[in-house]
C-alpha cells in the first residue's frame, strides 16, 4: 500500500507534469495495441466468412465427393448411399447464377443455385423445407406453369416487382441463365428462411440468396452432360470419421476425391495467399514498431528521470525496489495505453473490415461475410500483449537505470558519456554479426532451415535496431562542416544533440525507419509482383481475344461453363488463327488445393509459351501428345515434384498418373497448378465443358470486326464476356493493386506511430536540453534559431530514418519476395524496386521529421532562459 | 586551525566514523584521478565536523565515502552508530543494507538540493519516511514537525520551483532530518546561497546538531563555516593536511 503512495507520489504526479508527453506515450501503446486487436478481428472475421461460405456450400454435410471441374456422376451417390455408415447421400450443384424478370441486365440478380437429389434425401438433411421441395417435384406444377421450377427466397420475391408492378409469387415466370441463353422458370415455392430444416443450418446463411431446383433441371441449366459439381455424404454420428473416410475412400476407387468441408475454407484463403502472406508480414513488422516505440518512449522518459530517480536512490530506495518500480509504472503504461487501445481496435476493426470487403468482396462476390469486433478474449490478449510490450521495453533501461550507482545519475555528464561508450561497439558489432548472419541466410537459401525467411526479417530489424546508432554516428560526424555550411549555427547545434544522445536519436531514427521503410517496402512488393505478372502474361498469354464467363476471374477462376463445341465455331470465324477452350478446376493433392488447368498445348507458337524453370519446347510436343503434365514452380517445391516425377490425380475411370514433363513459371494460383492437354482432358475426365476460350488473330481483319463475330457466335450466352487480353490483364492487375492497398492502409498506422514517436523524441530532446537551451537564449541565441534548431534537428532524424528505412524497405521486400514466398508459395519474386518512389519515401520522412519538430520547436523557444536555468536546482 | 590525522582527543573514546589508509581512484578521460589519498580519519559522535578544502581537493569524495554512496579503492571506513554492536564495514554492505542504513541513519543535504520538481516541499520532505515503509499520514505529520522547525510551515504546500534557494535547502535540510538519523551530512549546502543566507544555515545545522545530539559532517569551501563547527580539516589534493 505505502509502495502504491510511492507511485502515486513520483510516476503519477511525473506524468502528470508532463501530460502531453505521457499522452504520446500512452497513444504509442494504444495505437499498437488497436492494430493488433484489429488485424486480429479481422483475421478471425475473414476466416469465418471463410468457414462459414465452405460450411454453406457443403450443405452441412460430413463429406464432399468431388472430381475437379469434371464432376461427379450422379450414379455414384447411389453407390456411397451403399456404404456402410452412411445416412445419405446425394449429387449436388451449387452455382452462381443470374435470375431475371425479363431477361434484361436491369432487372437481373446474381443468385446461387442449389440443386439436389430431392428423393434420395431424407426431411431433415433437405436444404429447403419438405412443402417446397413436394412442389419442386410435383408434375401438376409444372404442367401447369410450364418452365423450370423453382423455389425462390421469399425475400427476394419481396424486394422484387414486375414493370407494372405485380409482385413477384408462386406462379410468376421468370427467366434463368443457362449456359446456352435464358429459359423460362416458374416459381413454385416460397422458402422461408426461418423454415430452413435445423439439420442443415449451415445452409441457413445462404437461404436468403439461393434458388432451389431439381436435380435435373439444375444439370440442364449448367449444360454439363448429367454430371453434378459434387455429391454430398452424411454418415451416421456414431460412426468414427476416420473409419467413415477409408470405407468411402475404398468405395471411390481413385474415381474422385473425398474431401473435408473444412479444407473448402482453406481453399478460400488460398485464393488470397500473397495478400494474406504480406499482411501477416506487415502486421508482425507493425507489432515490432509498437513495441520499439514504447521501448524508445520508456527509455527516454528514464534518461529523463535519472536525477529524479538517483535522488530517490541516495534517500535510500534500493534497486531492487526501484526495478520493481519501473516494472509497474511499464505496466501501467502498458495497461492504460492497451485499455485506451480497445475502443480504438473496434473501431479500426471495422473500418479495416469495410475496407477488406470492399476490396476482396470484389473477388469472392459469393462469401458470406462476417465482420467481426475483438472478442474478450482478443481484448485481454491485446491489453496483455500491451502491457508485456511495455514491461519487454522497459526490462533492459530499466535494468541499467537500477544498476547504476545512485551518485551516477546526479552527475549527469559523466553519466552521458560511460552510457555512450559502453553501448557504441558491442551494439556496431552485434549488428555487424546480425547482417552477416542474414546475409549468409538469404545467400545461401536458408542453409535449408523451416521458415528461415522470417528468420532473416528478424535479424535485419535486429540488425537496424543495433546497428542505427553506430551508422548514425559516422554519417553525423562526417556530415558537421556540410551543415554548417548549408544550415548555419542552428544545424550545427543539432547535429552535435544527435551526435550526443546518440542513443536517443538512434531510437527515433529507427522508428522512422521501420514505419517509413514498410511502405517503401510494400510498394517495392507490389511493382516486384505486377513486373513479374506482366512479363508472365507477355510469355503466356498470346491470345488477343478472350471469351469468359462474367465472373470468372473475380469467382477465383471458376467461372462459368462453355460447351467446348463452340471451340470449333470460334476457330472457323475468318481471322482467327487459333482458338482453344481452357478448362480450370481445382483438385485435392496431397492435402491442398490446386489448380488443374487443361489447353491446347499444340497451339503455334503465337498462342503463347509457357516459360520454363525446367524443361524446352520439345517437352511442350509431349505435352500435346498427351504424354503427362507440366506442373508450376510452385507445385514443384511444394510437393517435392521435379520434372521426371510423378503425379496421380483421381479421375472417373480411377487414379491417372501423369508423368511431369516440365517444370514452368506459373501464377495463377498460390498453391500451384498442374498442366494438361485438352485432348488429355476430355479423353480422361469426360468433360466436354470450358471456361475460356482463347483465339489468337492472324491480323488479316481488324480487331473489331473479329470481335463483332465472336460476339455472334456468343449470343445466346447471356454470362459470356468478350475482352481483349490487355484488358483482362488490367482487370487482373487491378484485383492485385487493391488488394496491396489494405497493406498501405495498415501502414498508414505504423507511419502515424512513427510520427508520435518522433515527436515524443523530440519534446523528451526539449527538456532534457533545458539548460542548454537556456544558456543559448541567455546567451542571446534569437528564439527563431532556438525552434530553426529543433525543425532541423527533427528533419536530420527524419532523413536518417529516410534513408535506412529505404535500405531497411528493400531489404524487407527482398526476403519476402524471395524467400518467405519461396518457402510458403514454392516461387520467388525478382525484386523490381522504383526509385522515384525511394526519393520520395526520404522526403516524406524527411517533411515528416520536419513536422515533428515543430510543436518541440515552439515549446523550446517559450522557455525563459531565467526560468529554464533555474529548473535544473530544484 | 586544528588539523590532524587522527581522532582528535576531545572526541568520544569509540568515534562513529573511523577511515583508515582510504584511497578513490577515479578514472575521467582514460586517466586515472586520485579524489583521496590514503586518508586516515575518526569522526566523533556529536560534534560539527567541517571539511574544508578547493575545489577538486575530494572533499565531497570523502562525503560519499561516509555515506556509503561511493566504496573506497583502498583502505576502510567503518561505522559505529550503535555502541552495543560492533562496527560496520560499509564496503562490505549490500545494496539492501547499505538503502536501509541511508533511509534510517544517515542524512543528506546537498548542495544543488536535489529535490523532486513535481512534489511539494512537504511531499519532498516525507519521501524518506515512504521509502522506509512509514503510513502516509505518519509521514505527513512527521515532515510537517520538520518543515516547521526548518521554519518553513507555510510554505510546506509550495513547490520547488516556487521557493527561493535558501527555502529550498531548508527544504532539504528538514527531508535530510525527518527520520531522525543521528547522522547528518552535508555537501556544500551553502554553495548555491548567498553569504547571509548561507550563516542562517550553517546555524540551523549546528543548533540541529547540539540540541539533538546529532553528528554533522559538513563539507565546503566556504571561510565563514569555520565559526559554525566544533572542529575542522582541511583537503589538499585528496590528503588531510
Amino acid at each position: 500500500m505505502r509502495f502504491f503512495a510511492l507511485l502515486r507520489l513520483l510516476s503519477l504526479r511525473h506524468f502528470r507534469r508532463h501530460a502531453l508527453r505521457t499522452t504520446l506515450a500512452l497513444g504509442s501503446v494504444a495505437l499498437g495495441a488497436g492494430a493488433f486487436l484489429a488485424m486480429a478481428a479481422l483475421n478471425r472475421g475473414v476466416l469465418e466468412s471463410f468457414e462459414q461460405t465452405a460450411r454453406s456450400r457443403a450443405g452441412g454435410a460430413d463429406w464432399i465427393v468431388q472430381a475437379g471441374r469434371a464432376g461427379v456422376s450422379p450414379t455414384l451417390a447411389a453407390e456411397l448411399r451403399a456404404v456402410d455408415g452412411v445416412r445419405a447421400a446425394t449429387p449436388f450443384v451449387l452455382r452462381p447464377i443470374d435470375l431475371s424478370l425479363d431477361g434484361s441486365e436491369g432487372s437481373t440478380l446474381h443468385l446461387l443455385l442449389i440443386g439436389v437429389d430431392l428423393e434420395s434425401m431424407p426431411d431433415e438433411l433437405l436444404p429447403f423445407p419438405r412443402a417446397a421441395v413436394k412442389a419442386l417435384a410435383s408434375p401438376i406444377a409444372t404442367l401447369l406453369l410450364g418452365g423450370i421450377p423453382i423455389a425462390l427466397p421469399r425475400q427476394i420475391a419481396d424486394g422484387w416487382c414486375f414493370a407494372d408492378g405485380s409482385p413477384v409469387e408462386v406462379g410468376s415466370r421468370l427467366q434463368i441463365a443457362a449456359h446456352d441463353g435464358w429459359r423460362p422458370a416458374s416459381v413454385v415455392a416460397l422458402v422461408d428462411e426461418a423454415a430452413v430444416p435445423t439439420a442443415t443450418a449451415a445452409t441457413a446463411g445462404m437461404a436468403s440468396t439461393t434458388i432451389g431446383l431439381r436435380l435435373a433441371d439444375a444439370l440442364a441449366l449448367i449444360g454439363r452432360n448429367s454430371r453434378a459439381d459434387s455429391c454430398l455424404v452424411w454418415t451416421h454420428a456414431e460412426l468414427p470419421r476416420a473409419i467413415g473416410a477409408e470405407r468411402l475412400r475404398a468405395a471411390l476407387a481413385g474415381r474422385a476425391e473425398l474431401v473435408d468441408p473444412a479444407s473448402i475454407a482453406g481453399e478460400y484463403d488460398a485464393t488470397l495467399g500473397s495478400l494474406r502472406l504480406a499482411l501477416r508480414f506487415v502486421a508482425l513488422l507493425s507489432l515490432v514498431i509498437a513495441a520499439f516505440l514504447v521501448h524508445s518512449t520508456l527509455s527516454m522518459a528514464l534518461a529523463e528521470r535519472r536525477r529524479e530517480l538517483a535522488i530517490v536512490r541516495c534517500l535510500g530506495l534500493t534497486a531492487a525496489r526501484l526495478r520493481l518500480f519501473l516494472l509497474l509504472e511499464a505496466a501501467a503504461i502498458g495497461a492504460i495505453g492497451a485499455l485506451l487501445g480497445l475502443p480504438l481496435g473496434r473501431m479500426l476493426a471495422g473500418v479495416m473490415g469495410d475496407l477488406f470487403w470492399q476490396t476482396v468482396g470484389q473477388t469472392f462476390d459469393r462469401i458470406e461475410i462476417v465482420l467481426r469486433t475483438p472478442s474478450m478474449q482478443e481484448s485481454l490478449l491485446g491489453v496483455a500483449a500491451g502491457i508485456g510490450a511495455a514491461l519487454v521495453a522497459v526490462v533492459p533501461p530499466a535494468l541499467a537505470v537500477a544498476r547504476q550507482p545512485p551518485l551516477a545519475g546526479l552527475v549527469a555528464a559523466r553519466g552521458e558519456d560511460r552510457l555512450r561508450s559502453r553501448t557504441s561497439r558491442p551494439a556496431a558489432i552485434a549488428a555487424l554479426v546480425a547482417i552477416g548472419l542474414a546475409a549468409a541466410l538469404f545467400a545461401f537459401g536458408g542453409f535449408g532451415l523451416p521458415h528461415a525467411g522470417y528468420l532473416v526479417a528478424g535479424l535485419l530489424v535486429v540488425s537496424l535496431a543495433l546497428g542505427a546508432q553506430p551508422l548514425l554516428a559516422v554519417l553525423l560526424r562526417s556530415a558537421g562542416p556540410l551543415l554548417l555550411r548549408t544550415g548555419g549555427v542552428a544545424a550545427r547545434l543539432a547535429r552535435d544533440h544527435c551526435e550526443r544522445a546518440a542513443g536517443q536519436t538512434a531510437r527515433t531514427v529507427v522508428a522512422i525507419a521501420l514505419g517509413f521503410g514498410l511502405v517503401f517496402s510494400t510498394d517495392v512488393m507490389v511493382k516486384s509482383y505486377s513486373r513479374m505478372l506482366d512479363r508472365w502474361f507477355a510469355a503466356n498469354v498470346g491470345e488477343d481475344l478472350l471469351v469468359m464467363g462474367g465472373d470468372f476471374i473475380g469467382s477465383g477462376l471458376i467461372g462459368t461453363d462453355f460447351e467446348h463445341r463452340l471451340n470449333g465455331e470460334l476457330a472457323a470465324l475468318p481471322g482467327v488463327l487459333h482458338s482453344h477452350g481452357l478448362r480450370f478446376s481445382r483438385i485435392s493433392f496431397d492435402g491442398e488445393r490446386v489448380l488443374f488447368f487443361a489447353f491446347d498445348a499444340g497451339g503455334p507458337p503465337e498462342a503463347g509459351t509457357p516459360e520454363f524453370v525446367d524443361g524446352s519446347r520439345d517437352d511442350e510436343r509431349a505435352l500435346a501428345r498427351g504424354e503427362g503434365c507440366f506442373v508450376s514452380e510452385g507445385f514443384a517445391r511444394r510437393f517435392d515434384r521435379p520434372r521426371g516425377s510423378t503425379v496421380t490425380v483421381a479421375s472417373p475411370d480411377g487414379p491417372l498418373p501423369l508423368r511431369v514433363l516440365a517444370v514452368v513459371e506459373d501464377y495463377m494460383w498460390p498453391l500451384g497448378s498442374i498442366w494438361v492437354d485438352d485432348d488429355l482432358y476430355r479423353r480422361a475426365f469426360h468433360d466436354d465443358a470450358v471456361q475460356e476460350f482463347g483465339l489468337t488473330l492472324d491480323g488479316s481483319r481488324p480487331f473489331e470486326a473479329v470481335q463483332a463475330d465472336v460476339r455472334r457466335v456468343m449470343a445466346g450466352h447471356p454470362t459470356a464476356l468478350i475482352a481483349d487480353a490487355a484488358s483482362v490483364q488490367k482487370n487482373v492487375m487491378g484485383i492485385v493493386e487493391r488488394y496491396w492497398s489494405l497493406l498501405l492502409a495498415q501502414e498508414g498506422l505504423a507511419v502515424a506511430v512513427a510520427f508520435l514517436g518522433t515527436m515524443h523524441a523530440l519534446l523528451v530532446s526539449v527538456l532534457l536540453r533545458r539548460r542548454e537551451i537556456a544558456l543559448l537564449r541567455a546567451l542571446g541565441a534569437p528564439i527563431a534559431l532556438i525552434g530553426r534548431m529543433l525543425r532541423t534537428e527533427g528533419t536530420l532524424l527524419g532523413f536518417a530514418g529516410g534513408v535506412l528505412g529505404v535500405g531497411f524497405g528493400l531489404a524487407a521486400a527482398s526476403i519476402a519476395l524471395e524467400m518467405i514466398s519461396l518457402e510458403e508459395m514454392g516461387f520467388a519474386v525478382r525484386l523490381a524496386p522504383a526509385w522515384p518512389m525511394a526519393l520520395l519515401t526520404i522526403a516524406a520522412a524527411t517533411f515528416t521529421g520536419w513536422l515533428a519538430g515543430v510543436a518541440p520547436g515552439r515549446r523550446a523557444a517559450r522557455a525563459a532562459p531565467r526560468t529554464a536555468l533555474l529548473d535544473t536546482m530544484a | 586551525m586544528e588539523s590532524t590525522k587522527t581522532a582528535s582527543a576531545t572526541a568520544t573514546a569509540v568515534p562513529l566514523f573511523s577511515l583508515r589508509g582510504v584511497t578513490r581512484r577515479f578514472e575521467r578521460g582514460g586517466e586515472a584521478v586520485v579524489a583521496l589519498d590514503r586518508v586516515d580519519l575518526d569522526v566523533a559522535r556529536g560534534e560539527v565536523l567541517l571539511v574544508m578544502g578547493a575545489s577538486g581537493s575530494g572533499k565531497s569524495t570523502l562525503l560519499h565515502l561516509l555515506g556509503g554512496l561511493e566504496r573506497p579503492s583502498e583502505g576502510v571506513v567503518h561505522f559505529r552508530p550503535d555502541l552495543t554492536q560492533p562496527a560496520i564495514d560499509l564496503a562490505a554492505l549490500d545494496d539492501e543494507r547499505l538503502a536501509a542504513l541511508r533511509r534510517r541513519t544517515l542524512g543528506f543535504v546537498f548542495q544543488e538540493f536535489h529535490l523532486l520538481a513535481t512534489l511539494t516541499a512537504q511531499e519532498n520532505v516525507q519521501l524518506p519516511l515512504l521509502l522506509d515503509g512509514v503510513r502516509e499520514r505518519d509521514a505527513g505529520v512527521a515532515a510537517a514537525r520538520r518543515l516547521a522547525q526548518v521554519g518553513l510551515a507555510a510554505r510546506a504546500s509550495h513547490l520547488p520551483d516556487q521557493l527561493s534557494g535558501g527555502e529550498r535547502q531548508r527544504v532539504a535540510i528538514a527531508r535530510a532530518l525527518v527520520a531522525d538519523p543521528p547522522v547528518l551530512l552535508c555537501d556544500e549546502p551553502t554553495g548555491a546561497l548567498d553569504s547571509v543566507k548561507g550563516r542562517e544555515i550553517f546555524a540551523l545545522l549546528r543548533d540541529l546538531a547540539h540540541g539533538e545530539q546529532r553528528t554533522v559532517v559538513v563539507v565546503s569551501h566556504d571561510p565563514a563555516a569555520r565559526a559554525f563547527a566544533d572542529r575542522s580539516l582541511e583537503l589538499r589534493d585528496g590528503a588531510l593536511g
